[in-house]
């Protein structure tokens, strides 16, 4: 019998060598396109299918669901499937998979991550369309629109805005004998102490919120980076003002300390006051439907307006320009989208469009009392920096995690922080540049 | 006999094989072997030779997800990290940090609970299945699952681990997710929790192997309980010991899930651990050049402590002997 003289050592070295080709193959970026290309009227070609990202796991999502429900009737020929994942999960998956052509033609991002998919190709620059669509920002909340630029280029149509506000159980305020909405921080002494009276131990939790941080700075004349996104502001005396407020109600007993979950307390009596977003609205609408409970902006805390404001935008990925019909149809479905958003009110945003509020609907709705244009000049918007998220997390935001819960004090924690902001940030804009 | 041999056994025996038209199996030829084992090799190659392959090439480059270009730069992510100057490589040795204490403090407990646990399940008493069941059942729950569970058990003011603490006198004022050392006694106690199972049934397994007859030949020689323990049991168990404190060690190491979920990385990013900035780094910050250097360390550091448990077991074989 005749064995061919392969010896195992060859065999397994064989085995080795294809699995090392193996490791040179992986997936290369594209070269990010100028612009999305308008192309006049409602798509009218083939039968055409979107995919469609949002990140609207919670009360918010049958909203949307109803919206896409509405376009896809209203246009047989395009399909658009939804797909709605956590957001911290949508942002990990959606660059390599529209690098593969596998991600969403159409998503939903907010505005703070534009700059980020921006810088990394994802997304595609709108300014054409814009025009096209005669979409000049007239019709929305002028902060959103203007916020919603990144580099000199438009890269998403606003849907909507949500800002900070305040929440309070009716009841409660009524029978301390003080007035719903606390408008300063002369007030929100006042009302506190009332509620104290009245047997309300800890009246208002503070949680590390870093929106609530991010509404207090501006209140007290600070911001987080310069006007050119170069320069971190993070240990200002506005910022250490900002968030020595917040650690001073732990310390004066108005918040427990070590709270993480704000609204559990409100809705079950142990707090009165909640400071949240909007997503406040449909929760409390649907886990406490006999809790009385009223909405208002944020109180000016500080000596000037500020509240932080955020927006989701529709945005266009790299990969919907690849097919003709995709990218026409993806038009069709933003601009549809962005003058139909009704259904949208139920998730407790405030749409982004005059028209849309002007509406019964809106009107009618618990927001309403967040739309006014008062509140809408304070908004305070995440400047657009690639990796916002990445620094924020490494640096201001764990700062309000430490102080508030860890006993850090403020200076210390936010001079930390402006230390590891400034690195990361110049560490990012040279790996942009080179 | 006979009868007790299946037909196909049967079969076989009456008709020698079949040489002419059947090749033999060749039992002794290497081949054989190799041929068996091939299937799961492929499998072996595609999902875990290729990834560190490819984790090991992607931690020599500047490579951040998205962005042009891929330069090569050796060792330059090694070095950032290893020189622990830049925030980056700052954070990291904090989260191996947290990696180090968390294990630190899991992995004796979830080497000795197990090993007792499973002593006591190996007696015979009534309700022995049925607690054995009960001390696997945690297990069976996904990460998600314990995780939000505990977030809530363990919340300082409206949970029910407070209060039960109250409700018998103790301090119920514990905020066991949002503090230090609380919160590492908090990750580690959910942690034995939910898996003391798993090694208490390799344990057992163990257990039933060991002969009765050595017990019975120690008791005869006047060795007491735990004389029989450390010569018959520990002995007996020495390979699977082994295998349980290597596989638990790494376990412990690659945490993540908890505190992602019940101490959400809490106070500050204090709780957060190797895997966990891993993640944040390559994943949330598409940095996936210095998050395979990353990876590259943190696999090296388990291979050699795996290598150094398996030199203290050899050594402490050896004196034995």
């Amino acid at each position: 019998m005749t064995t061919r003289p392969l010896s195992r050592r060859a065999f397994l070295g064989a085995l080795g060598l294809t699995a090392l080709a193996g490791c040179s193959a992986s997936v290369d970026a594209g070269g990010a396109r100028d612009q999305a290309v308008f192309r006049p009227g409602e798509y009218r070609g083939p039968q055409v299918r979107l995919e469609f990202w949002n990140p609207f796991t919670g009360g918010d999502g049958p909203a949307m669901g109803e919206i896409v429900d509405r376009f896809n009737v209203a246009h047989p020929r395009i399909r658009v499937v939804m797909t709605s994942l956590p957001a911290d999960s949508l942002y990990t998956k959606v660059v390599p998979a529209v690098g593969a052509g596998e991600g969403p033609d159409v998503a939903i991002m907010h505005l703070d991550q534009l700059a980020t998919f921006a810088a990394r190709g994802t997304l595609v620059p709108l300014d054409e369309l814009a025009d096209g669509l005669e979409l000049d920002g007239d019709d929305f909340v002028p902060a959103v629109w203007r916020n919603g630029v990144y580099d000199g280029r438009r890269l998403g149509i606003p849907l909507d805005v949500l800002t900070m506000g305040q929440y309070w159980n009716v009841p409660v305020l009524a029978d301390a004998g003080v007035p719903g909405a606390i408008a300063n921080g002369a007030e929100f002494g006042t009302t506190m102490a009332a509620l104290q009276d009245a047997g309300i131990e800890h009246p208002f939790w503070v949680t590390p919120s870093w929106q609530m941080f991010a509404s207090l700075l501006p209140q007290f004349g600070g911001r987080l980076f310069d006007e050119t996104g170069t320069r971190a502001e993070i240990a200002s005396p506005a910022a250490v003002a900002a968030l020595e407020w917040m650690v001073e109600q732990i310390s004066s007993g108005v918040s427990p300390a070590g709270a993480t979950d704000p609204r559990p307390p409100l809705k079950n009596g142990s707090a009165a006051v909640l400071a949240d977003l909007p997503a406040t609205i449909p929760d409390l609408t649907l886990t406490a439907p006999d809790l009385e409970w009223g909405v208002a902006p944020f109180p000016r805390i500080g000596p000037e307006p500020g509240v932080f404001a955020n927006s989701h935008h529709l945005v266009l990925t790299d990969q919907s320009q690849a097919d003709e019909d995709v990218a026409h149809a993806a038009q069709t479905f933003v601009d549809w989208v962005s003058r139909h958003s009704e259904p949208w009110i139920a998730s407790g945003n405030t749409p982004a469009r005059a028209t849309v509020r002007a509406g019964e609907a809106f009107r009618s709705s618990p927001q309403a009392a967040l739309a006014t244009e008062e509140n809408f000049a304070a908004t305070v918007f995440l400047p657009q920096i690639p990796q916002s998220r990445v620094i924020a997390a490494n640096s201001w935001q764990r700062a309000v995690g430490e102080a508030v819960l860890g006993g850090v004090d403020p200076t210390e924690a936010l001079e930390f922080a402006q230390a590891t902001a400034q690195e990361e940030l110049d560490e990012t804009n040279e790996l942009l540049k080179s | 006999m006979t009868q007790l041999m299946t037909g196909h056994e049967a079969r076989r025996l009456d008709d020698p094989p079949d040489v002419t038209t059947r090749r033999p199996l060749r039992r002794n030829s290497p081949w054989t072997a190799l041929a068996f084992l091939l299937p799961f090799f492929a499998l072996f190659v595609v999902f875990v030779i290729v990834p560190v392959g490819s984790a090991v090439w992607a931690s020599l480059h500047r490579w951040s997800l998205g962005l042009p270009g891929r330069p090569w730069v050796g060792g330059d992510n090694y070095a950032e990290l290893f020189a622990g100057t830049s925030v980056t490589s700052v954070e990291f040795w904090k989260g191996m940090q947290a990696t180090g204490i968390f294990s630190a403090g899991s992995a004796p407990l979830l080497i000795v609970i197990p090993l007792a646990l499973a002593l006591l399940l190996h007696q015979k008493f009534p309700g022995r299945t049925f607690f054995r069941a009960v001390y696997f059942a945690p297990y069976v729950f996904g990460v998600a699952v314990v995780g939000l569970l505990w977030h809530y058990l363990l919340d300082r003011q409206l949970g029910p681990v407070n209060q039960l603490l109250r409700a018998v006198g103790l301090p119920g004022d514990i905020a066991w997710t949002t503090t230090l050392p609380a919160g590492w006694v908090a990750l580690i106690g959910v942690t034995v929790w939910w898996t003391v199972g798993f090694n208490a049934v390799i344990y057992l397994a163990a257990l039933q192997d060991i002969p009765k007859d050595l017990y019975e030949a120690a008791t005869i020689d006047g060795a007491g309980a735990w004389r029989r323990f450390l010569a018959v049991t520990l002995p007996g168990i020495r390979r699977v010991l082994q295998f349980v404190v290597t596989i638990t060690i790494i376990a412990c190491a690659n945490m993540y899930g908890q505190s992602a979920l019940i101490t959400q990385e809490q106070p500050g990013t204090d709780t957060r651990t190797a895997i966990g900035f891993i993640a944040q780094t390559g994943i949330e910050g598409f940095d996936i050049g210095t998050s395979s250097a990353m990876s590259m360390i943190l696999a090296v550091s388990l291979v050699v402590v795996s290598a150094l448990v398996l030199l203290a077991f050899r050594k402490v074989g050896d004196l034995e002997q």
